[in-house]
């Protein structure tokens, strides 16, 4: 029979003092040693430096709950990059929570706070907020070319490059209308990357690179081009929507301006007119895809009350204009802002186009 | 019976520094306190650069590893005291400017207002207000003209 200390001194309480005076004479003589041995197994869990939670627990070891967080116990040499992986399955959560806990290191099993939704939903601090911008391509060429709307091969590749070496996110059109809704955390960093009208440039040069790059865009597609002559095809746009990496997206039916014209005499005859250009497209991308769209580019980006109202009516997430600079928490979804980025664009051109986060002057 | 008191005290001795070794990794402070002690120091930095709605989420996370009514939730009433307040004091600021026509000014107040606390719609909306009023504004100049130059073209 094995008697842990603690179990004897409750023991002793409990037997007769004969008992008790035997117990002591044999317990007695062995207690120095015992003494001896504790003390030494103290001092190597000290200098072991060994935690409770480290006997083979994983770092999704949950101790506390709260209101949208969980404190967890780490592992030893445990990252934010892996804790991420263990609470949300991928690694985009690692600067959020290395945020809540002072990038402390982890490298030593300890408590750490692990937010289950964004820490600062609205990125608006006192010093300043952070904006996202959203580029706006079009058109991509081989060699070089003296169109605007069209962009070299090597210069997009550049654009790319510059975007991966410099710690901006390209993050998809979706997570960013999840953080206008408050729903999805985003890294600071984060830049939306659109193509629009539908060129077959996207399929044979843009497409490659992304995916070379892991850059997710949103390709805004106005239906009457389709099938045409520079334009993708249905089979190929359903190719570019099954890679996860392009998302496609509504550019209406025709590429007309939506604002009103002044052959639309009544309110009736343009309201038709917006209602053509919004539902065409968006049986046709269902037709074809089997996705209903919920984003819009406006052709030229031309908007109007009327067409938002239209947009609202169908449950339009966001549509984009062409308004610059970048688009902070409280931007309103139907009139976001994009920058063109044209095909004379030098890299300095590109960078300013990266506005991520505007200062304030506290009142 | 000479030993019995010294065997228990240094028996029990040797046993609460072995679990408390084994609680703080040699540290001597426990993993719960370590963890306590490192979110209030991030929360009093941030309450002192004027951060107040992420102090108040560091004060959260003490309070969650705190029984009920400890320490961190008198913090976290006494911050959301002060953030009422400013929230309040903003809002109000944010409104006189935009009576004024001063949008630029509102703006600043409704910012700082929202940095404080994320759950004030009224500064959100008004933000949001300010931006797309602008958007409009130049939005409906440029359908204007764009009327125009195609009203010119029509009667070309």
């Amino acid at each position: 029979m094995t008697i842990t200390p603690v179990g004897t001194l409750h023991l002793r309480h409990l037997i007769s003092q004969r008992l008790r005076t035997a117990f002591d004479r044999t317990f007695g003589r062995v207690a120095p040693r015992l003494i001896l041995l504790f003390q030494l197994a103290a001092t190597l869990a000290a200098c072991a430096g060994t935690a409770p939670a480290d006997t083979g627990t994983t770092g999704g070891n949950v101790v506390a709950r709260g209101d949208g967080f969980v404190i967890a116990q780490t592992r030893r040499d445990d990252t934010y990059e892996a804790l991420s992986n263990e609470f949300f399955g991928n690694s985009d959560r690692a600067e959020t929570i290395s945020d809540a806990n002072g990038a402390i290191s982890l490298a030593a099993p300890r408590l750490v706070a692990i937010p289950l939704r964004p820490l600062l939903a609205s990125a608006v601090y006192p010093e300043g907020y952070q904006v996202v911008p959203i580029l706006a391509y079009h058109q991509f060429v081989d060699g070089k070319s003296t169109n605007l709307m069209k962009m070299a091969k090597s210069s997009f590749e550049q654009q790319m490059d510059y975007l991966r070496d410099h710690d901006y996110h390209v993050i998809p059109l979706g997570d960013f209308v999840g953080f206008l809704n408050g729903k999805t955390s985003i890294p600071k960093r984060s830049v939306v990357i659109t193509i629009d009208d539908g060129f077959r440039s996207t399929y044979d040069i843009a497409y490659p690179i992304l995916k070379k790059h892991g850059f997710p865009a949103t390709l805004f597609v106005y239906t009457d081009f389709i099938g045409g002559g520079a334009a993708l095809n249905w089979a190929q746009i359903k190719e570019l929507s099954a890679s996860g990496i392009i998302d496609v997206q509504s550019h209406s039916k025709t590429h007309a301006s939506l604002a009103q014209s002044s052959k639309e005499i009544t309110a009736q005859q343009y309201a038709s007119r917006i209602t053509t250009e919004i539902s065409t497209p968006e049986r046709l991308i269902y037709e074809h895809l089997g996705k209903r769209v919920s984003y819009y580019s406006y052709p030229y980006g031309d908007s109007s009350v009327t067409v938002t109202r239209a947009l609202e009516k169908g449950d339009y997430g966001a549509a984009v204009t062409v308004w610059r600079g970048g688009n902070p928490s409280f931007a309103s979804p139907l009139m976001l802002k994009r920058d063109m980025i044209y095909g004379n664009y030098s890299l300095a051109d590109f960078q300013n186009a990266l506005q991520v986060y505007v200062s304030v002057v506290a009142p | 019976m000479t030993i019995r008191l010294p065997v228990s005290i240094l028996l029990l001795g040797a046993v609460q520094t072995f679990l408390v070794s084994c609680a703080t990794g040699g540290s001597g402070v426990s993993g719960n306190e370590q963890f306590q002690l490192s979110q209030q120091e991030m929360a009093r930095r941030l309450e002192s650069q004027g951060h107040l709605a992420e102090a108040l989420i560091h004060w959260q996370f003490v309070a969650a590893t705190q029984t009920k009514g400890g320490a961190a939730d008198l913090e976290i009433t006494r911050l959301k005291g002060i953030v009422a307040a400013r929230r309040a004091e903003l809002d109000r600021k944010g409104e006189i400017a935009i009576s004024k026509g001063q949008t630029k000014q509102a703006k600043v107040y409704f910012l700082q207002a929202l940095s404080f606390d994320e759950s004030d719609a009224e500064a959100r909306g008004k933000l949001r207000e300010i931006d797309l009023k602008e958007l409009w504004k130049q939005q409906d100049e440029k359908n204007k003209n764009a009327k125009d130059t195609r009203d010119v073209e029509d009667e070309r």
